[in-house]
């Protein structure tokens, strides 16, 4: 026993200062009598080892993780916490905002613009072969911004030797708020099989995954706004005289 | 052995890890899940003799990403659960004595900060050998022997000054 064991009751009861708590700490490296003692000195913690994983959480974990290839490396829990993200949320948000409003003032102005387009073509220019009682085919974009011009040559003097093809009918007689479903609709083969309730069951949850990421990176992006906008309102309170 | 087998072995290990970093059974049971998800990702590519402190360590860290989230972190000395879940093999004749134990207990190691409480967690509670608990926490050897002294001379305060019959 050398004289730093003779301190291994000041060490347990707390009564070394700090410096000389840690040389005695050292000293347990090199003293197996001393490691072995504080062994002996700790409590016996081996009863907090009688709790188990709930087996819901357990399930829910295997669930997702057998799901989790199928994912795109994003959209997994894994990958939810990336550093400096609310620099990325904030511009995207803003541009899926600016998308969406000039979405809905581009199908606004096509709506409200679609009888002058059809009064300022001549019948001529028309197709032929569409019938009087279905409304004009939707144009392609070029076509719509074209057609209004009242100096257009081409299409005129040519009696359309080659026509469009047309739209099958269902798509034109649709409502305007349906037209995304029809085309849906039109696009599905009729032959594939119909979506087994497995996949339904997971196609269900991986949409509530996305929206649970898309509200947590709202709620990130809302928190990053206020971090940005804290400190520039306090220097502006500070910079303006009123 | 498949993926599903080993989280199950593992499952138990990372829900403690994450209920003794977190505090709180609800926050253990989320980061347990993220952690689970992970694991199940990724220990195929594990040496077999480092799964065990690779789950760990896996926990821990869904657990502190989770308190990084949340800013929640329970402040030392307050971190123990407000509702211990309950035993695994409930006894009817001493369940109650047991659970008052282990709340005293939870309690103690609650007070410790990271990475104490994890080391305290994984050597005397997981029984976890000091090289995987080194390995687990990124630690060299001897600070890892250290820290654990550190740890216990906490906790053993942290009992006297609440239950000394507890205290060897």
């Amino acid at each position: 026993m050398t004289a730093p064991c003779l301190r291994l009751d000041d060490y347990l009861d707390g009564r070394l200062s700090a410096a000389n708590a840690e040389a005695f700490e050292t000293h347990t490296l090199a003293c197996p009598a001393c490691d072995a003692a504080l062994d002996q000195a700790a409590p016996d913690l081996s009863v907090l080892r009688d709790v188990s994983c709930p087996p819901e959480v357990l399930e829910a974990a295997l669930r997702t993780a057998r799901r989790a290839p199928a994912l795109a490396p994003d959209r997994l829990p894994a990958r939810r916490h990336r550093p400096r993200r609310r620099f990325v949320v904030v511009p995207l948000a803003l541009a899926a905002a600016v998308a969406i409003a000039v979405g809905v003032t581009w199908d606004r102005a096509l709506d409200d613009s679609a009888p002058a387009i059809a009064e300022a073509v001549p019948p001529a220019a028309a197709a032929p072969e569409a019938p009087s009682a279905l409304p004009e085919p939707t144009p392609p974009a070029s076509d719509a911004t074209a057609a209004p011009e009242p100096v257009a040559p081409a299409p005129r003097p040519e009696p359309t030797p080659a026509p469009r093809p047309t739209p099958p009918a269902p798509e034109l007689t649709a409502p305007a708020d349906d037209d995304l479903v029809a085309q849906t609709g039109a696009t599905t083969d009729p032959a594939e099989p119909e979506p087994t309730p497995e996949e339904i069951e997971a196609a269900r949850d991986d949409l509530a995954l996305a929206f649970h990421l898309v509200a947590e990176a709202q709620a990130r992006a809302r928190e990053a706004v206020r971090d940005e906008a804290t400190p520039l309102t306090h220097t502006l309170d500070r910079a303006l005289p009123f | 052995m498949s993926p599903d087998a080993l989280v199950r072995q593992h499952a138990d290990l990372v829900y403690r890890v994450a209920l003794r970093v977190t505090g709180t059974p609800d926050d253990a049971a989320d980061a347990a899940q993220d952690a689970l998800v992970k694991v199940w990702k990724g220990i195929g590519a594990i040496d077999a003799e480092r799964q065990r402190a690779w789950a760990a360590r896996v926990a821990r860290n869904a657990a502190l990403d989770l308190i990084r989230r949340r800013k929640v972190r329970p402040e030392p000395g307050r971190g123990e659960p407000v509702t211990e879940p309950p035993c695994a093999s409930p006894q009817p004749d001493d369940h109650a004595e047991a659970g008052d134990l282990r709340a005293e207990l939870a309690r103690a190691v609650g007070t410790l900060d990271d990475p104490y409480r994890t080391i305290l967690l994984l050597r005397d509670v997981e029984g976890l050998a000091y090289a995987e608990i080194a390995d687990a926490l990124d630690l060299p050897l001897n600070t890892l022997k250290v820290y654990l002294h550190r740890a216990r001379r906490r906790a053993r305060a942290a009992l006297t000054a609440s239950a000394p019959e507890l205290v060897p």
